[in-house]
């Protein structure tokens, strides 16, 4: 063919009139994945359009799918029976079934009634919680620690290599039992700890030691919290604290915490409101009638 | 009064965060950030970031959401506007009077929520450009920094704006 110079000899050639329509090579109608994986990544926090790229083909699918399935909540609701079989939790059993626990990297339990939760977390729905292979955020209302001792390591051992963040809302527990839990975590960075008040302690798990000290060097998130000696214990059981971060919500014990963070403080969150609690703070009562959140 | 938050000893402190709504809250101690700044001695630069969210722009979230899938939100009527804009003046002045206590470098965020986040976000430049023209920022040393932040949510919130499926799923459950 004819060229005309200057031209690059690497142009295609234009189609004649009456030949066939050449296709298109394939790399020009096909984005890269890595492109499309950092297209899709933009919609991390919109569902909506992550459905929508999810059913367009393949290759967006492949993309959006693990963003659409990144975190996982229960219902508010702790258990029901219906037609005699056991429901709960069917958000866990349906992504089980689905093969999708693997991709879930946030897991929050929402457990409405504290009473249940050791009828909610038992052997049935925590034979699930092995699926969870790449969980890295657990979030836990009213757990009862005290129900799942001392065999604990069973039921939540396996979120160990994975975990990264540690949420609890109104534990249930001694100081020594709830430092146990968070110590199930080696390579735990982030704690989250919401309404913790002063509860009578049992003496009897006193000699309790953490399976191992998490680094916890992330971020430290209190929020009505008056429980000091487990700020106490943390710091000894631990070796103290290495947090970065701290965001701190009507705590009783700040100047504890500050002291302990003296050399790894970089961020500090705190609220004008705060000082409205200083008479909840210093009664030491600590007992809301209201969520948090 | 505010001897708890004594970071004297805090050397590597970097960053004081707080929340819009907080500042201008009515249980709120207007002394209370200027007091906690004073006990800084961190010899590293200072960053003060308050996080804004659609709330502190008038807006209002619906719920549930709407059937025909339109707008979640409900915009401040002129009473309310005028609510807001006293907000804004009251946070500034006491951005500034915090400045005088000690130098920092101002970051506004405005925390953004998938659908409601054009509000939230085009609502801050409003507001920080009206006052740029006042020259209500003179006093920085450092350029305002004006960005976007997504606080982690809980589904319900998700949910509320339309994000979230049944069952399922949301951008940070925690």
């Amino acid at each position: 063919m004819p060229t005309v110079s200057g031209t690059p000899t690497t142009c295609p050639p234009r189609a004649t009139v009456l030949g066939p329509p050449t296709p298109p090579p394939p790399q020009t109608t096909t984005l890269p994945q890595e492109l499309v994986e950092m297209i899709i990544s933009y919609f991390i926090y919109d569902t909506r359009t992550l459905l929508v790229c999810s059913t367009t083909c393949r290759s967006w699918y492949i993309a959006a799918v693990v963003h659409l399935h990144h975190s996982l909540t229960t219902d508010d609701y702790p258990c029901y029976w219906e037609n005699g079989r056991y429901e709960w939790p069917r958000s866990l059993q349906n992504s089980f079934e689905l093969g999708l626990l693997p991709l879930v990297k946030g897991f929050r339990i929402r457990l409405k009634y504290p009473s249940y939760t050791n009828l909610t977390l038992n052997d049935c729905t925590l034979r699930y919680f092995s699926a969870l292979t790449n969980l890295q955020e657990l979030g836990i209302d009213h757990l009862q620690i005290p129900d799942f001792m001392p065999n604990i390591q069973r039921s939540f051992g396996q979120f160990a290599p994975t975990l990264r963040l540690l949420a609890l809302k109104a534990p249930a527990g001694s100081c020594r039992q709830i430092l146990y839990f968070v110590g199930l975590f080696p390579n735990l960075q982030d704690l989250k700890l919401l309404m913790l008040t002063e509860e009578q302690e049992n003496m009897t798990d006193a000699e309790l030691v953490p399976l191992s000290v998490p680094p916890l060097h992330g971020r430290l998130t209190l929020a009505y919290f008056t429980r000091e000696k487990l700020m106490e214990d943390m710091i000894v059981l631990f070796g103290g604290l290495r947090f970065r971060h701290i965001d701190l919500f009507r705590v009783k014990c700040v100047r504890l915490l500050l002291d302990a963070c003296t050399k790894t403080l970089e961020t500090l969150r705190l609220y004008p409101t705060d000082c409205s609690g200083e008479e909840f703070l210093l009664e030491g009562k600590g007992k809301r009638t209201s969520s948090s959140s | 009064m505010h001897i708890r938050f004594d970071l004297s000893r805090n050397q590597s402190l970097r960053t004081l965060e707080t929340t819009a709504e907080s500042m201008t809250s009515v249980d709120a101690d207007l002394s209370f950030l200027r007091t906690v700044l004073s006990t800084v001695t961190s010899p590293l630069p200072l960053n003060i970031v308050i996080v804004y969210q659609h709330r502190d722009f008038g807006y209002m979230l619906l719920w549930p959401e709407r059937p025909d899938r339109s707008d979640p939100l409900v915009g401040p009527n002129p009473e309310e506007q005028a609510t807001v804009a006293l907000h804004h003046r009251w946070r500034f002045r006491e951005l500034h009077e915090m400045h005088m206590v000690r130098r920092f470098r101002l970051v506004l965020c405005a925390d953004i929520l998938n659908r409601v986040t054009e509000y939230t976000t085009r609502g801050l430049e409003r507001v920080v450009n009206t006052e740029k023209a006042k020259g209500g920022f003179d006093y920085l040393h450092e350029p305002l920094i004006v960005s976007e932040v997504r606080s982690p949510r809980t589904r319900l919130y998700d949910q509320q704006t339309g994000t979230a499926r049944r069952h399922a799923i949301c951008g940070s459950a925690l």
